[in-house]
């Protein structure tokens, strides 16, 4: 049994590994690599080592860490509500962290303090999922959890290209597009600096819940039976969701359906336990991230796609083809939310 | 006699006619250099950017006048007897203010040094102040070759410009005629790149050019596409010593603030050539 967990861990990580180490091969120009990790080992400022250290580095690390973390709360999110279309980005969590992190930076606060950004990204999603909770909580149908989570999302859309119109900087409203359809393009140490611990942070409440997500998944009077409280349960994944959502998205805005998507594809492998959906959700959240990144800066686009865009153009179709399969009532395969 | 107004304005106001009492200018490059030159009480408005002290030289001057934004009802209300616009100017703005029997001179693009003096004097000459365009040209020309910026025979550090979202300036832009006058070897020109062309951060560092020119703030609100040029990438390749933040006041539009932008350029000349 021992050997089988350690067995599964390797499969959650290895592509992770693997696709971090691609996305670190990937740049617009050749790299001394033999120089650039003697450097970089060293402490040298060389140019390889610059370029491997503050700027390809970064990028991978971001692409891990954002992914993960969507990954981890839409299983989370899609655990608790029991319902197979919640995610972060589709419910409006994800823009309403962004509208958050938008008023921390264009008022000039995080010039102030840098640590203003995820605080105000995290408050933002906290906001959006206390919202989301108390109009479409457990038992709600997906009908009016989707209806609801489209209103939030339009509404926190909406403000934040607002606020962004309100700043006097001259780039300021251009910049809505980063914001709504996400990017890590030139991220440097300083913003996994910032996103790393909020979503680490994050992770620990959604972690200590996956028992109480398991017992809810039996129903909530089986739950209660067991000692578990729904409604503590509730709270702590909407708290661990705010932290992992608003600290991912702080550094890379709005990147969609990666929440989404995560949990469908690894809910086979976990026997479709909501709580070990978690960590394998977050292992294939970062590997999804992680492979969209390099396809954006692969494709034979004139300016680099938006990283929120390929997500949405991988992501939007699934929506609609699980949307479709409930409808068509073939999709239940033990779970009862699928 | 309307039309012969525009007629005369649309072939080079040549015409001898009285000095304009009225005038409103309206693009930032053209505000500058007619709040120098412009009588007293002549100019009655100059465009809301040239307000701006991130962008302009002459904003506080520009301040004591209405500002005027692109709109054909806020320019009439002034009752200018002149406007100057840019050749970029949206047409359908001369067109109407033709109409409207004000007359309009349109100025081509100034994209270097040359083009400012030449700029200077056909501003003066559309104020009826030709005596002191000349004054001005002068004394830029004067200021200019007492800088020592055309020293061209030791070997030209390279110098790249990055600008906000990452983009720099090529052959075809007045920084580029700069660098070039102090001495300097463009980056992006020596690349081919175009005019205004994006050079990634990593193409930027792996570059590594002897001086990197930063864009000074447009807003004491900061912005993503300006946070980039503080990228930690950036500051570890080139440090305090081969980077320099340029106002975009002093190398925006051509005319006399391009002086002290050549005489800061020179300086990092001067000190890189020092090091070596």
């Amino acid at each position: 049994m021992k050997a089988v967990g350690r067995y599964r861990w390797a499969l959650v990580a290895l592509p992770v590994v693997v696709l971090a180490a691609i996305s670190v091969l990937v740049g617009p120009a050749g790299l001394d690599w033999s120089a650039a990790i003697r450097d970089a080992l060293s402490g040298r400022d060389s140019v390889p080592a610059l370029v491997l250290v503050e700027i390809r580095l970064p990028r991978a690390l971001l692409g891990a860490v954002v992914g993960a973390a969507l990954g981890m709360a839409g299983a989370a999110m899609q655990g608790l509500l029991r319902n197979p279309l919640a995610e972060p980005g589709v419910l409006g969590v994800s823009a309403c962290a962004a509208l958050g992190a938008v008023i921390a930076f264009y008022t000039g606060l995080v010039r102030l303090f840098p640590g203003a950004l995820p605080i105000a990204a995290m408050l933002g999603a906290l906001l959006g999922t206390a919202a989301l909770f108390a109009w479409a909580g457990r038992g709600a149908t997906v009908a009016t959890l989707l209806l609801v989570g489209v209103a939030i999302n339009a509404l926190a859309g909406a403000a934040t290209a607002f606020s962004l119109a309100l700043s006097p900087n001259p780039y300021a409203f251009y910049e809505v597009m980063f914001w709504l359809m996400g990017s890590l393009a030139d991220r440097s140490l300083d913003h996994v600096a910032l996103a790393l611990p909020c979503v680490a942070l994050g992770a620990v409440p959604l972690l200590l819940m996956r028992r109480g997500l398991d017992g809810l998944s039996l129903g909530e009077e089986t739950a209660l039976a067991l000692g578990i409280s729904p409604s503590a349960v509730a709270r702590w994944i909407g708290l661990g969701t705010a932290l992992t959502v608003g600290g991912a998205v702080a550094v890379s805005g709005v990147i969609g359906f990666v929440g989404l998507m995560a949990p469908h594809a690894v809910r086979p492998f976990v026997r479709y336990r909501p709580g070990a959906t978690l960590v394998a959700s977050a292992g294939a959240g970062a590997a999804l991230t992680l492979a969209a990144d390099i396809a954006v800066r692969l494709l034979p686009t004139g300016r680099e796609l938006q990283l929120g865009v390929m997500t949405a153009l991988l992501g939007a179709p699934f929506l609609g083809w699980l949307a479709v399969r409930r409808r068509r009532g073939n999709g239940s395969r033990g779970a009862p939310w699928l | 006699m309307i039309l012969l107004a525009v007629l005369a304005s649309v072939s080079g106001g040549a015409v001898a006619a009285p000095p304009p009492a009225r005038v409103v200018s309206l693009n930032l490059c053209l505000d500058q250099l007619a709040l120098v030159l412009a009588a007293p009480g002549q100019l009655v408005g100059v465009g809301d950017v040239s307000q701006d002290r991130h962008l302009s030289a002459r904003w506080r001057e520009a301040r004591s006048l209405p500002a005027v934004r692109m709109r054909i009802e806020e320019v009439l209300a002034l009752r200018p007897d002149l406007v100057l616009l840019d050749s970029y100017a949206p047409p359908h703005m001369a067109a109407l203010l033709g109409r409207a029997g004000v007359r309009v001179e349109l100025f081509p693009e100034a994209v270097t040094f040359d083009d400012g003096v030449a700029r200077v004097r056909a501003i003066a000459a559309a104020l009826g102040r030709e005596s002191a365009g000349t004054a001005l040209a002068d004394d830029m020309r004067r200021r200019l070759a007492g800088l020592g910026a055309d020293k061209q025979d030791t070997p030209r550090p390279l110098a790249a410009v990055w600008q906000a979202n990452g983009f720099t300036v090529s052959s075809g832009t007045l920084p580029d005629d700069l660098l070039r006058r102090a001495g300097f070897r463009n980056l992006a020109a020596e690349r081919g790149l175009g005019p205004f062309a994006p050079l990634p951060l990593e193409v930027l560092v792996r570059a590594a050019p002897d001086l990197l020119i930063l864009d000074g703030s447009t807003s004491e609100r900061p912005s993503l596409a300006e946070a980039l040029m503080t990228h930690r990438a950036a500051r570890h390749a080139f440090g305090e010593t081969r980077t320099l933040v340029m106002p975009h006041s002093l190398w925006l539009c051509a005319g006399p603030p391009n002086l002290e932008a050549l005489d800061r350029l020179v300086a990092m000349r001067n000190a890189i050539e020092h090091r070596r």
